[in-house]
Protein backbone atom coordinates (compact mmCIF):
# COMPACT_ATOMS: atom_id res chain seq x y z
CA UNK A 1 0.00 0.00 0.00
CA UNK A 2 1.37 3.32 -0.94
CA UNK A 3 2.53 6.18 1.85
CA UNK A 4 -0.58 8.10 2.97
CA UNK A 5 -0.60 11.64 1.41
CA UNK A 6 0.98 14.19 3.71
CA UNK A 7 -1.58 16.32 4.21
CA UNK A 8 -4.19 13.97 6.14
CA UNK A 9 -1.42 14.15 8.89
CA UNK A 10 -2.65 17.68 9.77
CA UNK A 11 -6.22 16.60 8.92
CA UNK A 12 -8.85 16.13 11.64
CA UNK A 13 -9.63 13.45 12.64
CA UNK A 14 -13.06 13.43 12.16
CA UNK A 15 -11.93 14.46 8.37
CA UNK A 16 -9.76 11.65 8.36
CA UNK A 17 -12.24 8.85 9.70
CA UNK A 18 -14.92 10.61 6.97
CA UNK A 19 -12.52 10.06 4.28
CA UNK A 20 -11.91 6.19 5.31
CA UNK A 21 -15.87 5.53 6.06
CA UNK A 22 -15.63 5.80 2.31
CA UNK A 23 -12.83 3.32 1.42
CA UNK A 24 -9.93 5.47 1.95
CA UNK A 25 -7.32 3.02 2.46
CA UNK A 26 -4.50 6.13 2.96
CA UNK A 27 -6.30 7.71 5.30
CA UNK A 28 -7.26 4.55 7.60
CA UNK A 29 -3.40 4.15 7.70
CA UNK A 30 -3.33 7.31 9.08
CA UNK A 31 -5.82 6.77 12.20
CA UNK A 32 -3.88 3.31 12.77
CA UNK A 33 -0.62 5.61 12.57
CA UNK A 34 -2.50 8.39 15.32
CA UNK A 35 -3.96 5.64 17.59
CA UNK A 36 -1.82 2.82 17.44
CA UNK A 37 0.15 3.88 20.79
CA UNK A 38 -2.84 4.15 22.89
CA UNK A 39 -4.43 0.69 21.46
CA UNK A 40 -0.76 -0.84 21.95
CA UNK A 41 -0.37 0.29 25.20
CA UNK A 42 -3.74 -0.72 26.62
CA UNK A 43 -3.20 -4.28 25.31
CA UNK A 44 0.33 -4.09 26.94
CA UNK A 45 -1.85 -3.42 30.47
CA UNK A 46 -4.34 -6.15 29.86
CA UNK A 47 -1.69 -8.88 28.58
CA UNK A 48 1.86 -8.37 29.86
CA UNK A 49 3.18 -9.40 26.86
CA UNK A 50 4.31 -6.90 23.79
CA UNK A 51 3.69 -9.76 21.34
CA UNK A 52 0.59 -10.34 21.94
CA UNK A 53 -0.27 -6.84 22.56
CA UNK A 54 0.53 -6.17 19.03
CA UNK A 55 -1.24 -9.05 17.55
CA UNK A 56 -4.17 -8.14 19.35
CA UNK A 57 -4.01 -4.14 18.48
CA UNK A 58 -3.55 -4.85 14.54
CA UNK A 59 -6.92 -7.86 14.68
CA UNK A 60 -8.39 -4.62 16.31
CA UNK A 61 -7.39 -2.43 13.79
CA UNK A 62 -8.79 -5.13 10.79
CA UNK A 63 -11.90 -5.01 12.60
CA UNK A 64 -12.14 -1.49 12.68
CA UNK A 65 -11.58 -1.51 9.09
CA UNK A 66 -14.35 -4.14 8.93
CA UNK A 67 -16.68 -2.24 10.27
CA UNK A 68 -15.76 0.85 9.99
CA UNK A 69 -18.77 1.88 7.67
CA UNK A 70 -21.29 1.02 10.23
CA UNK A 71 -19.56 4.47 12.75
CA UNK A 72 -22.24 6.24 12.86
CA UNK A 73 -20.31 9.64 14.06
CA UNK A 74 -16.97 10.11 13.08
CA UNK A 75 -16.20 12.55 15.58
CA UNK A 76 -16.81 9.13 17.78
CA UNK A 77 -14.39 6.96 16.32
CA UNK A 78 -12.09 7.12 19.38
CA UNK A 79 -14.33 5.61 22.22
CA UNK A 80 -15.91 3.41 19.01
CA UNK A 81 -12.17 2.26 18.68
CA UNK A 82 -11.80 2.04 22.37
CA UNK A 83 -15.11 -0.33 22.06
CA UNK A 84 -13.66 -2.76 19.90
CA UNK A 85 -10.21 -3.41 21.85
CA UNK A 86 -12.19 -4.19 25.04
CA UNK A 87 -14.53 -6.32 23.18
CA UNK A 88 -11.65 -8.19 21.14
CA UNK A 89 -9.85 -8.78 24.72
CA UNK A 90 -12.83 -10.29 26.22
CA UNK A 91 -13.43 -12.22 23.70
CA UNK A 92 -9.81 -13.48 23.66
CA UNK A 93 -10.20 -14.06 27.59
CA UNK A 94 -13.40 -16.08 26.66
CA UNK A 95 -11.59 -18.32 24.31
CA UNK A 96 -8.02 -18.97 25.61
CA UNK A 97 -8.47 -17.82 29.58
CA UNK A 98 -11.63 -18.52 30.57
CA UNK A 99 -12.64 -15.09 31.26
CA UNK A 100 -15.50 -14.78 34.28
CA UNK A 101 -17.09 -11.72 35.38
CA UNK A 102 -16.98 -12.90 39.18
CA UNK A 103 -16.91 -10.81 42.39
CA UNK A 104 -13.38 -10.49 43.73
CA UNK A 105 -14.44 -12.33 46.51
CA UNK A 106 -14.93 -15.53 44.41
CA UNK A 107 -11.33 -15.15 42.64
CA UNK A 108 -8.17 -16.45 43.97
CA UNK A 109 -5.05 -13.80 43.43
CA UNK A 110 -2.77 -15.61 41.10
CA UNK A 111 1.13 -16.39 42.57
CA UNK A 112 3.24 -13.60 40.12
CA UNK A 113 5.37 -15.59 37.71
CA UNK A 114 8.47 -13.63 39.27
CA UNK A 115 11.15 -13.95 42.00
CA UNK A 116 10.56 -12.10 45.42
CA UNK A 117 14.01 -10.41 44.94
CA UNK A 118 13.45 -9.36 41.39
CA UNK A 119 12.02 -5.79 40.64
CA UNK A 120 8.32 -6.23 39.34
CA UNK A 121 6.69 -3.91 37.54
CA UNK A 122 3.36 -2.93 36.59
CA UNK A 123 2.23 -4.96 33.55
CA UNK A 124 3.66 -8.15 35.67
CA UNK A 125 2.07 -6.71 38.77
CA UNK A 126 -1.47 -6.24 36.59
CA UNK A 127 -0.66 -10.05 35.04
CA UNK A 128 -0.88 -11.27 38.51
CA UNK A 129 -4.31 -9.97 39.36
CA UNK A 130 -7.82 -12.21 38.25
CA UNK A 131 -8.68 -11.26 34.56
CA UNK A 132 -12.08 -9.47 35.78
CA UNK A 133 -10.00 -7.25 38.27
CA UNK A 134 -7.18 -6.60 35.79
CA UNK A 135 -10.02 -5.57 33.31
CA UNK A 136 -11.32 -3.19 35.78
CA UNK A 137 -8.11 -1.87 36.79
CA UNK A 138 -7.09 -0.95 33.48
CA UNK A 139 -9.85 0.36 32.06
CA UNK A 140 -10.15 3.08 35.51
CA UNK A 141 -6.57 3.97 35.30
CA UNK A 142 -5.34 3.47 31.82
CA UNK A 143 -8.30 4.79 29.88
CA UNK A 144 -10.10 6.49 32.64
CA UNK A 145 -13.40 5.24 32.23
CA UNK A 146 -16.06 6.21 35.03
CA UNK A 147 -17.48 2.78 36.32
CA UNK A 148 -20.94 3.54 34.47
CA UNK A 149 -18.52 3.48 31.50
CA UNK A 150 -16.93 0.76 32.15
CA UNK A 151 -20.23 -1.09 33.45
CA UNK A 152 -21.52 -0.48 29.68
CA UNK A 153 -18.09 -1.81 28.07
CA UNK A 154 -18.10 -4.67 29.77
CA UNK A 155 -21.49 -6.25 30.98
CA UNK A 156 -20.31 -6.28 34.54
CA UNK A 157 -23.06 -5.25 37.25
CA UNK A 158 -21.78 -1.43 38.93
CA UNK A 159 -21.30 -2.83 42.37
CA UNK A 160 -18.69 -5.45 40.65
CA UNK A 161 -16.89 -3.09 38.97
CA UNK A 162 -16.79 -0.91 42.44
CA UNK A 163 -15.24 -3.92 44.30
CA UNK A 164 -13.25 -5.20 41.77
CA UNK A 165 -11.10 -1.51 41.07
CA UNK A 166 -11.41 -1.34 45.31
CA UNK A 167 -9.99 -4.50 46.20
CA UNK A 168 -7.60 -4.57 42.66
CA UNK A 169 -5.66 -1.37 43.99
CA UNK A 170 -5.18 -2.19 47.15
CA UNK A 171 -3.82 -5.53 46.05
CA UNK A 172 -1.56 -4.29 43.34
CA UNK A 173 -0.50 -1.66 45.55
CA UNK A 174 0.51 -4.48 48.18
CA UNK A 175 1.86 -6.22 45.30
CA UNK A 176 4.39 -3.59 44.16
CA UNK A 177 5.62 -2.73 47.48
CA UNK A 178 6.27 -5.86 48.07
CA UNK A 179 8.27 -6.52 44.52
CA UNK A 180 10.20 -3.72 45.86
CA UNK A 181 7.72 -1.31 43.36
CA UNK A 182 7.59 3.06 43.88
CA UNK A 183 3.88 2.36 45.20
CA UNK B 1 -14.51 8.63 41.28
CA UNK B 2 -11.05 8.28 43.92
CA UNK B 3 -8.62 6.79 42.35
CA UNK B 4 -5.20 6.25 43.84
CA UNK B 5 -2.74 9.18 43.23
CA UNK B 6 0.01 6.92 42.99
CA UNK B 7 -1.12 4.19 40.97
CA UNK B 8 -2.36 6.43 38.61
CA UNK B 9 1.30 8.42 38.32
CA UNK B 10 2.18 4.76 37.62
CA UNK B 11 0.27 4.18 34.53
CA UNK B 12 0.95 7.45 33.01
CA UNK B 13 4.88 6.64 33.60
CA UNK B 14 4.23 3.08 32.07
CA UNK B 15 2.68 4.62 29.20
CA UNK B 16 4.89 4.06 25.78
CA UNK B 17 6.03 6.19 23.04
CA UNK B 18 6.20 3.21 21.14
CA UNK B 19 7.08 3.94 17.46
CA UNK B 20 5.41 2.82 14.50
CA UNK B 21 8.16 0.91 12.60
CA UNK B 22 6.86 -1.97 11.29
CA UNK B 23 3.06 -1.51 12.85
CA UNK B 24 1.10 0.28 10.61
CA UNK B 25 2.29 -1.25 7.41
CA UNK B 26 1.78 -4.78 9.24
CA UNK B 27 -1.88 -3.64 9.82
CA UNK B 28 -1.75 -2.69 6.08
CA UNK B 29 -0.87 -5.94 4.76
CA UNK B 30 -3.14 -7.77 6.95
CA UNK B 31 -6.23 -5.35 5.58
CA UNK B 32 -4.83 -6.76 1.97
CA UNK B 33 -4.62 -10.60 2.70
CA UNK B 34 -8.09 -9.86 4.05
CA UNK B 35 -9.56 -8.23 0.55
CA UNK B 36 -7.89 -10.78 -1.04
CA UNK B 37 -9.51 -14.23 0.48
CA UNK B 38 -12.72 -12.31 0.62
CA UNK B 39 -12.60 -11.82 -3.03
CA UNK B 40 -11.19 -14.93 -3.73
CA UNK B 41 -14.28 -16.51 -1.66
CA UNK B 42 -16.69 -14.40 -3.83
CA UNK B 43 -15.09 -15.39 -6.64
CA UNK B 44 -15.67 -19.02 -5.91
CA UNK B 45 -19.31 -18.49 -4.71
CA UNK B 46 -20.17 -17.22 -8.68
CA UNK B 47 -18.04 -20.28 -9.91
CA UNK B 48 -20.26 -22.47 -7.62
CA UNK B 49 -23.73 -20.75 -8.89
CA UNK B 50 -22.60 -20.01 -12.47
CA UNK B 51 -22.27 -24.15 -12.44
CA UNK B 52 -25.17 -25.00 -10.70
CA UNK B 53 -27.02 -23.25 -13.17
CA UNK B 54 -25.34 -25.14 -16.24
CA UNK B 55 -25.56 -28.39 -14.86
CA UNK B 56 -29.16 -28.02 -12.97
CA UNK B 57 -30.51 -25.84 -15.92
CA UNK B 58 -32.56 -28.68 -18.48
CA UNK B 59 -33.59 -31.16 -15.17
CA UNK B 60 -35.10 -27.68 -13.17
CA UNK B 61 -36.88 -27.02 -16.37
CA UNK B 62 -38.61 -29.88 -16.83
CA UNK B 63 -39.63 -30.24 -13.80
CA UNK B 64 -40.76 -26.62 -13.43
CA UNK B 65 -42.91 -27.86 -16.57
CA UNK B 66 -43.87 -31.16 -15.14
CA UNK B 67 -45.16 -28.66 -12.11
CA UNK B 68 -47.19 -26.59 -14.22
CA UNK B 69 -49.23 -29.25 -15.89
CA UNK B 70 -50.39 -30.95 -12.86
CA UNK B 71 -51.10 -28.02 -10.77
CA UNK B 72 -53.52 -26.47 -14.35
CA UNK B 73 -54.88 -29.93 -14.06
CA UNK B 74 -58.82 -30.06 -13.78
CA UNK B 75 -60.41 -30.81 -11.10
CA UNK B 76 -63.77 -30.90 -12.61
CA UNK B 77 -63.25 -31.63 -16.18
CA UNK B 78 -65.73 -28.94 -18.54
CA UNK B 79 -66.73 -29.12 -22.05
CA UNK B 80 -67.29 -25.34 -22.94
CA UNK B 81 -63.51 -24.02 -22.98
CA UNK B 82 -64.63 -20.51 -22.01
CA UNK B 83 -66.08 -21.54 -18.40
CA UNK B 84 -63.39 -23.81 -18.34
CA UNK B 85 -60.97 -20.91 -18.30
CA UNK B 86 -63.04 -18.65 -16.26
CA UNK B 87 -63.08 -21.21 -13.34
CA UNK B 88 -59.51 -22.28 -13.88
CA UNK B 89 -58.30 -20.67 -10.69
CA UNK B 90 -60.79 -22.79 -8.27
CA UNK B 91 -61.09 -25.67 -10.65
CA UNK B 92 -57.75 -27.01 -10.93
CA UNK B 93 -55.41 -28.78 -8.35
CA UNK B 94 -53.53 -25.05 -7.83
CA UNK B 95 -56.80 -23.87 -7.07
CA UNK B 96 -57.01 -26.75 -4.49
CA UNK B 97 -53.50 -26.23 -3.21
CA UNK B 98 -54.49 -22.66 -2.95
CA UNK B 99 -57.45 -22.85 -0.73
CA UNK B 100 -55.70 -25.62 1.47
CA UNK B 101 -52.76 -23.28 2.45
CA UNK B 102 -55.21 -20.36 3.15
CA UNK B 103 -57.01 -23.15 5.49
CA UNK B 104 -54.49 -24.35 7.04
CA UNK B 105 -53.25 -20.29 7.75
CA UNK B 106 -56.78 -19.40 9.36
CA UNK B 107 -56.61 -22.68 11.53
CA UNK B 108 -53.26 -21.93 12.32
CA UNK B 109 -53.78 -18.23 13.46
CA UNK B 110 -57.48 -19.54 15.39
CA UNK B 111 -55.34 -22.06 17.53
CA UNK B 112 -52.25 -19.31 18.13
Amino acid sequence: MPEAPAYYADGPEALVVSLAMRGDKDAFSELVRRRQVSVRNLFRRFSNSPELADDMSQRVFLKTWQKIRQLKQPDRFGGWLKRIAVNEWIDYQRKHGGIAMTELDDVQLRAPSVSASEAIDLDAALAALPEPVRLCIVLSYHEHLSHGEIAELTGMRLGTIKSHIRRGSELLRELLREYGGSV
Amino acid sequence: MNRDPALEALFQSAEEELRDDEFTSDVEQRIEKRGKRVMAGRLAAVILLVSLEVLLESPLQQSLGIAAEVLSTALIPLENEWLSFMLSPLNSIAGLVGLLLIGTQQLYRRIR
